[in-house]
């Protein structure tokens, strides 16, 4: 039969379900191209206004496969661009909006439906956070409900949103105890990395670059201590080394790549020997589409699916073996009193006294360390007389130091002499190698703000540079000038050093958190985000058998299975809950149950179908097929039934009597030959 | 069967010949106190049935045609000054009428419409601040041309729903046509059809007195309640069955029930009288009967009456 009901385009279903995939489309801002979210919009206009009936047509076919071709042939000349993942994201978000335009049929609502459930799975490619996977659950309940409209629409709004909801407080538990023991099988299929605007630290670090990360509250990475926390001017957060100047900039250096890429060939990982005290931690990293990792120098793998990620590299800079796509976590072990000189001395020395290939740049800096070279004959005298200039030159830490373009290093250290950490760590690496000491900057994080006992937030606005200087036998010491010009950036984080300067003047998070009320809501939400990303997403094969190890002690096939089962038998006693409430309500009472059976042996016996006929209309209908003394019976049985069911006041005994004749009459039927 | 109520069915039998199952569909009606709506095309037999029933019924009857141009007024009645007396006196319009026969109810206006339906609701009718009320039993036939015919204003859903029922003759076939023709060209059994009234107003109170007190068990309400309810949890049905149209099913039943002389409802009584009060409810102002059949037919096809 053919469906009469209101169109499509005039139910509360559609445009629910076009506003979810416009505010699906708007949540994957950045992956989406910005002509492909304008389609977008524009079908949930076209929607909305088909609603409230300004323009009821749905345009044709031919004008949404013209639409489609063109956008196909500017989606494949973008997609040289974009890579191949986002012009697949862009492919189903137009699809999904052509379709809205020309959603007139069940069908069409459906396949949207279905397209919505598959762009919220792609989401969760571009987005983990805890905010957002909450914002993909409403989204998905909206859909939900939105289909549930569909069915009936002569339900209320709430009366749908009130099931959908108990449905799915009903499903969670369930969903729960998956979670927990589904084997996490390595994914068959890997998202190819995505090319996506770079922000963060990068490969090459010129003075002012740091300056602009402290205009960025962004979350880089969590720390969570098992143990001792180190002290706040401890915190040294190591994630690149440095190790090539150019007289303007700090790049890596092309040698040490080299020699990188040489002991990955010969699997030749290094391998320091380790003493003194240590921290353990683990941390869980924001992806950046990078191979560094963060961690405390020197710092080691702390357990064996960390090794297996990590590569540690001879400048004590850490590498995971893939880009950081998404949030990974890790476990290291750091030892802050580890001796530094293990590494291939001669290599490090003539890495970190390279200097930039034109001696034009910069002459006053060479000039003066000249004159400090000969003043001071021994490394730590030299270093301490830089040092000391900065200090009594009267140095001043800025964020928003006066550009120098030309002579960098010369304009920092006699014109200007105001600056940032790189400003300082650049300098002063250069100023030492000019001085013969082998030296380079590190750049990373410092600090972290205490998120609760035992665990650190690190924010981009903690990027900090600092340097390292060999000192024969005690190998790589680390030197903080800032430390020496601005002790409060180091013991109490850059808001302290420079709240004069309206820290992050264009920042509304650090503005807001000026306000009590909403910094305990930033810091809740902080929590939460951290306990969601470390118990949740963090749960991996390595945690899940962790969990197995914890319920079961010894973990072995038998008690596995055990327990794989029990828990699917905790799942059908969930499911029986749910359900059986609902089928008592519909169980059958004996009378009508053995009407049935009768109905049935005599549809056996004549081949006639009750089809949702009344008792006696049936009786009639069958009257003549039965044979002579069944059909007496059967009408007798009619009778007594209609009395039982329809007549006022029936008897418990005459019940009773009920089923009996019922037995009797199909032992009868079912003895005699069919008709 | 009570015998003067088969006596009655059996004399409208005659006057209308072939359409047992409308007529008696039409007392039902009558006898659960609720309004008919007949749809059909001119000449089918509706002003007959409607004549044949007053005059069975022993009821006053008259007949109101409805025109574009009809006003309330003149259907309701009007207030005239009287000069000799000074004083305005009530001149009762046809509506006053046990039995009134609304001719082609959508060709009046929509305000003239509603006039007549807010006298079946309410059983009265306000004039100038002074509320007459109608005579019981008071019953309204109303007629009307299929929507597709041109000049018609079709009732409105709200409007629909004050019908209990809305049948349709159709075509008689053709032995009962014979007979019909017969009928005319034969003096002798014309005689038949004049009427007399087999059964009293008073009688009739009675009776609709009783069809309510005709038992329904819990399965029987239990069954009119998943039909209902399958016409509201199914997007098929574009106009869910209203609470007003469960009572006029049971009531329906209840006079179907009564009027095959037993004092309980069976499934079958629902299912008899269940095409003719849903449909019109069902189908709102589409009035056009579409290939793939009636709403009504699919509920009914849909649930199982004897389900737990």
């Amino acid at each position: 039969m053919q469906q009469i009901d209101k169109p499509i385009r005039n139910q509360t279903a559609s445009l629910l379900m076009a506003c979810v995939f416009c505010i699906l489309s708007i949540s994957l801002f950045e992956p989406l191209l910005f002509w492909v979210l304008l389609i977008a919009i524009c079908a949930t206009v076209m929607r909305v206004v088909m609603y409230i009936g300004w323009y009821q047509p749905v345009p044709s076919p031919r004008t949404i496969n013209l639409l489609g071709l063109l956008c196909c042939v500017c989606l494949v000349w973008f997609s040289f661009s974009i890579g191949l993942l986002l012009t697949m994201v862009n492919l189903l978000i137009l699809a999904g909006a052509l379709k809205l335009m020309l959603l007139d049929s069940p069908r069409d609502l459906f396949h949207l439906f279905c397209t919505s459930l598959f762009v919220i799975g792609i989401g969760f490619t571009f987005h983990q956070s805890f905010i957002m996977t909450l914002f993909y659950g409403l989204l998905t309940i909206a859909l939900l409900v939105a289909l549930a409209r569909y069915f009936t629409p002569s339900q209320s709004l709430p009366w749908h949103t009130k099931r959908i909801l108990t449905m799915g407080l009903q499903a969670l538990p369930i969903a729960i105890l998956l979670f927990l023991i589904v084997p996490k099988l390595p994914p068959l299929w890997k998202m190819p990395v995505a090319k996506s605007t770079e922000t963060g630290l990068t490969d090459t670090v010129s003075p002012g670059d740091i300056a602009s990360l402290t205009q960025s509250s962004e979350l880089i990475f969590r720390a969570t201590f098992e143990g001792p926390v180190p002290d706040p001017h401890e915190r040294y957060w190591r994630a690149i080394t440095l190790e090539h100047f150019d007289g303007k900039q700090w790049t890596v250096s092309p040698l040490r790549k080299q020699a990188r890429q040489q002991y990955r060939l010969l699997n030749y990982e290094f391998n320091p020997k380790l003493s003194g005290s240590w921290w353990q931690y683990e941390v869980i990293a924001q992806p950046t589409n990078k191979h560094w990792l963060y961690g405390i120098d020197i710092a080691v793998p702390a357990d064996h699916a960390s090794d297996e990620m990590i590569w540690r590299g001879a400048d004590y800079q850490i590498l995971s073996e893939s880009p950081l796509s998404t949030r990974r976590a890790y476990r290291l072990r750091s030892y802050p009193n580890a001796d530094m000189s293990q590494t291939l001395e001669s290599l490090d020395q003539r890495v970190n006294l390279q200097q930039p290939a034109t001696t034009t740049l910069n002459p006053l800096t060479q000039q003066w360390a000249a004159e400090i070279a000969m003043r001071h004959p021994t490394v730590a005298a030299r270093i301490q007389a830089v040092l000391n200039y900065f200090v009594a030159k009267g140095f001043t830490y800025t964020l928003t130091p006066p550009a120098m373009p030309d002579q960098p290093v010369d304009d920092f250290l006699f014109t200007h002499q105001q600056g940032f950490c790189s400003h300082y760590a650049s300098a002063m690496a250069y100023a030492l190698r000019l001085m013969d000491i082998p030296a380079r900057m590190v750049a990373g994080y410092h600090g972290g703000e205490t998120l609760q006992p035992g665990v650190l937030s690190v924010y981009q606005y903690d990027a900090h540079a600092w340097i390292e200087a060999w000192m024969g036998d005690r190998g790589w010491v680390r030197f903080d000038p800032t430390a020496v010009i601005a002790p409060q950036r180091i013991q109490f984080g850059i808001q302290q050093a420079v709240e004069e300067e309206a820290f992050l003047a264009n920042n509304q998070l650090a503005r807001l958190k000026q306000l009590p009320f909403l910094a305990d809501l930033q810091i809740l939400y902080s929590l939460m985000d951290y306990q969601w990303s470390r118990w949740v997403l963090g749960f991996d094969a390595q945690r899940q058998q962790n969990l197995l190890a914890l319920l079961l002690g010894k973990v072995t096939g038998e008690k596995v299975t055990y327990l794989v089962l029990a828990i699917f038998g905790l799942i059908g006693l969930l499911l029986a809950l749910y359900f059986i409430p609902h089928w008592r309500k519909q169980r059958v009472a004996p009378v009508q149950q053995w009407y049935h059976k009768a109905v049935a042996a005599v549809t056996r016996c004549t081949g006639q179908v009750r089809a949702n006929r009344g008792p006696e209309a049936f009786a009639n209908a069958v009257q003549s097929h039965l044979p002579a003394s069944a059909s007496a019976q059967f009408s007798a049985l009619s009778e007594q039934y209609i009395q039982l069911q329809y007549k006022p006041k029936p008897q418990q005994h005459e019940e009773k009597a009920f089923v009996r004749h019922c037995r009797a009459f199909i032992r009868q039927i079912s003895r005699q030959p069919a008709a | 069967m009570h015998t003067a109520l088969s006596q009655a069915i059996e004399t409208l039998n005659q006057h209308i010949l072939g359409k047992p199952h409308q007529l008696k569909l039409a007392v039902t009606c009558l006898l659960a106190d609720g309004h008919l709506l007949i749809e059909d095309l001119p000449g089918m037999g509706k002003t007959t049935l409607s004549h044949a029933l007053a005059n069975v019924f022993g009821l006053g009857f008259s007949r109101i045609q409805f025109t574009s141009d009809l006003l309330p007024a003149d259907m309701l009645g009007v207030n005239i000054y009287n000069t000799q007396q000074q004083r305005f006196e009530f001149h009762s319009g046809p509506i006053f009428s046990e039995v009134v026969l609304a001719d082609e109810i959508n060709r009046a206006s929509p305000k003239t419409q509603s006039a007549l339906l807010e006298a079946m609701e309410e059983n009265q009718v306000s004039i100038d601040g002074t509320t007459h009320t109608l005579p019981t039993p008071f019953f309204v036939i109303a007629t009307q041309n299929p929507a597709y015919q041109a000049g018609t204003y079709p009732l409105p859903e709200s409007q629909l729903d004050r019908f209990l029922m809305r049948i349709s003759l159709g075509y008689p076939d053709t032995e009962a046509e014979k007979a019909m023709l017969r009928q005319q060209t034969n003096t002798e059994t014309k005689q038949v059809s004049d009427n007399k009234a087999i059964i009293s107003p008073a009688q009739l109170t009675d009776w609709q007195h009783s069809v309510q007190h005709i038992h329904a068990s819990e399965p029987i309400l239990d069954y009119l309640l998943r039909l209902v309810q399958r016409s509201r949890d199914h997007a098929e049905f574009p106009y869910p069955l209203s609470p007003r149209a469960t009572k006029a099913l049971l009531r329906g039943a209840q006079a179907w029930a009564f009027l095959h002389n037993r004092d309980f409802v069976l499934p079958e009584d629902i299912q008899a009288v269940f095409t003719s009060i849903a449909e019109h409810r069902l189908r709102g102002s589409q009035t056009d009967y579409r290939e793939d059949g009636l709403l009504s037919q699919r509920i009914l096809d849909l649930t199982d009456p004897l389900a737990a």
